[in-house]
């Protein structure tokens, strides 16, 4: 029996907030590591990540790993290096 | 079809097939038409766009610089909730190909009409099913008409096919170019008011579409398995397509007075020892030899394949049991194989039946070339040698042959 994920039958998807309905997540080869004694919560990540998955500023950095594709940009960009991409087998 | 009239019938007319596919368009009332001319199916559009400038029918006209163009206009509508029509030829559809293949990935039930035409090289604007057979696994679904009467009929059920809320898949109705859509036949008008109530059931079925209300994207770009449910979805349609377009055949049969047997039509082949498959205009020339054989008390018969996507199997193996031996004629080459396309399905689908059927693959009418009724002749006697148990060539080319 198969189970379905999406209510439609072709690749629809509604284009309301929050935009990502497909988690992207399982594209991932790299896994970004926050080390929060390090993070300044400047904000940096949150608005260089492609697709919104940082969300928690408020104590320290969190991804939402269900959309986070592992791309990088958000440890390339922060100027604490308080983010490093971490292979997924090896985490 | 021929014989009587049809009570439901409006008027009798002398159409060829492009004509007849046009009346067919004007009944169904599409909201928008996006047509390149390419021969053999130019004067569709024209008689499309005469309908529209005489007042006949209020579409949006596409005058698309081609033919990938064109479809693309067909699917925004279509995604937008609209009836949409296509029609296209040969190279057109190879200039199609990117577009054809997210129409039917989108879900968006497109009507094409394919007046089938070979692929270049050669470049011969000729005669064919090469063009459709070629993208036989783009996730279409594909009629394939024997007469311009066909034609008109099959335009009017394929929207009710396609936009059936458990199908959502396009679907193209091929006709021979030249052979059917140059020639000119007794073809039959339903009353508009009859096709309006034909329709009905998919008027305003709800199917997603694109509105500033409720925003939808379409297609997501999605990977893994989410892409896997779509795929499989997608393929779970056109099993669903084949039970419906009996259903829907009989419907249309008891509405207007002539049906064609939904999937596949058996003529006089249920106690056959030896039948031929076939589809499109060369079907007729195979009736010819099937009475012209049975005079000579000869027990053979006829299968014609209408429906070609999804390939209807059950019904063809079921009509094709029993038989000593089979065979098929093709008007394209399945290259791989070195044998025609439906040969290599109905090969395929015989491998359901717990006997073993001896199956003959005959090429012909390539080209553009008549498939006459002489090659029909040849067909059966060589498609006959295996059930006699005398050895026998698996494909023949007949015009070179």
């Amino acid at each position: 029996m198969i189970k379905y994920k999406s209510p439609f039958e072709g690749p629809w998807v509604s284009a309301r907030p929050p935009l990502f309905a497909y988690p992207t997540g399982d594209w991932r080869a790299l896994r970004p590591i926050f080390n929060s004694s390090k993070c300044r919560h400047c904000g940096i990540c949150y608005f260089q990540c492609p697709v919104g998955a940082v969300k928690d500023m408020s104590t320290h950095c969190h991804v939402d790993l269900t959309y986070c594709k592992g791309c990088g940009i958000c440890a390339a960009e922060c100027p604490n290096a308080a983010i490093v991409m971490v292979r997924e087998e090896a985490k | 079809m021929t014989g009587d009239r049809s009570p439901r019938t409006e008027a009798i007319r002398v159409l060829d097939g492009n004509k007849a596919c046009a009346y067919g368009v004007l009944l169904c009332k599409p909201d928008l038409v996006a047509c390149v001319p390419i021969t053999p199916m130019t004067p569709l559009v024209e008689a499309i766009w005469q309908y529209v400038a005489d007042g006949k029918l209020s579409a949006e006209l596409v005058e698309a610089d081609g033919e990938l163009s064109g479809l693309s206009a067909a699917i925004g509508a279509s995604a937008a909730g609209g009836r949409t029509f296509v029609g296209t030829s040969g190279q057109g559809l190879a200039f199609m190909f990117e577009a054809y293949l997210k129409a039917a990935g989108n879900r968006l039930p497109i009507v094409m009409a394919i007046a089938s035409r070979e692929t270049a090289a050669p470049d011969g604007v000729v005669a064919s099913h090469q063009d459709f057979v070629t993208v036989r696994d783009g996730g279409w679904i594909q009629i394939v008409c024997e007469s311009a009467q066909e034609v008109l009929d099959t335009v009017i059920m394929s929207y009710r096919l396609a936009e059936n809320p458990e199908i959502l898949l396009p679907v193209n109705v091929c006709y021979d170019g030249y052979y059917l859509s140059y020639s000119t036949e007794r073809v039959e008008l339903p009353y508009a008011s009859d096709v309006d109530a034909f329709l009905q059931p998919v008027a305003n079925v709800k199917r997603p579409t694109l509105c500033v209300e409720e925003p939808l994207t379409v297609p997501t770009n999605t990977s893994g398995d989410i892409f896997c449910e779509f795929r499989y979805k997608h393929a779970q349609a056109h099993s669903k397509a084949k039970g419906l377009m009996d259903e829907i055949d009989l419907e249309f049969a008891e509405r207007f007075g002539r049906g064609y047997g939904g999937q596949i039509e058996e003529y006089r082949s249920w106690d056959a020892d030896v039948a031929i498959v076939s589809m499109g205009s060369q079907t007729g020339a195979v009736r010819e030899v099937v009475d012209v054989l049975r005079e000579r008390g000869e027990r053979v018969g006829l299968v014609k394949l209408r429906l070609f996507r999804p390939f209807p199997r059950e019904r063809l193996a079921k009509a094709l049991s029993g038989k000593k031996a089979v065979g098929v004629i093709d008007r394209d080459v399945c290259f791989g194989w070195q044998s025609g396309s439906l040969f290599m399905e109905t090969k395929a689908a015989l491998q359901d039946l717990p006997q073993r059927i001896p199956v003959t693959g005959f090429i012909a009418g390539i080209g553009g070339t008549d498939l006459s009724t002489d090659m029909v002749e040849r067909a059966f006697s060589v498609a006959r040698l295996p059930s006699e148990g005398k050895t026998y060539q698996e494909i023949t080319w007949l015009n070179l042959e």
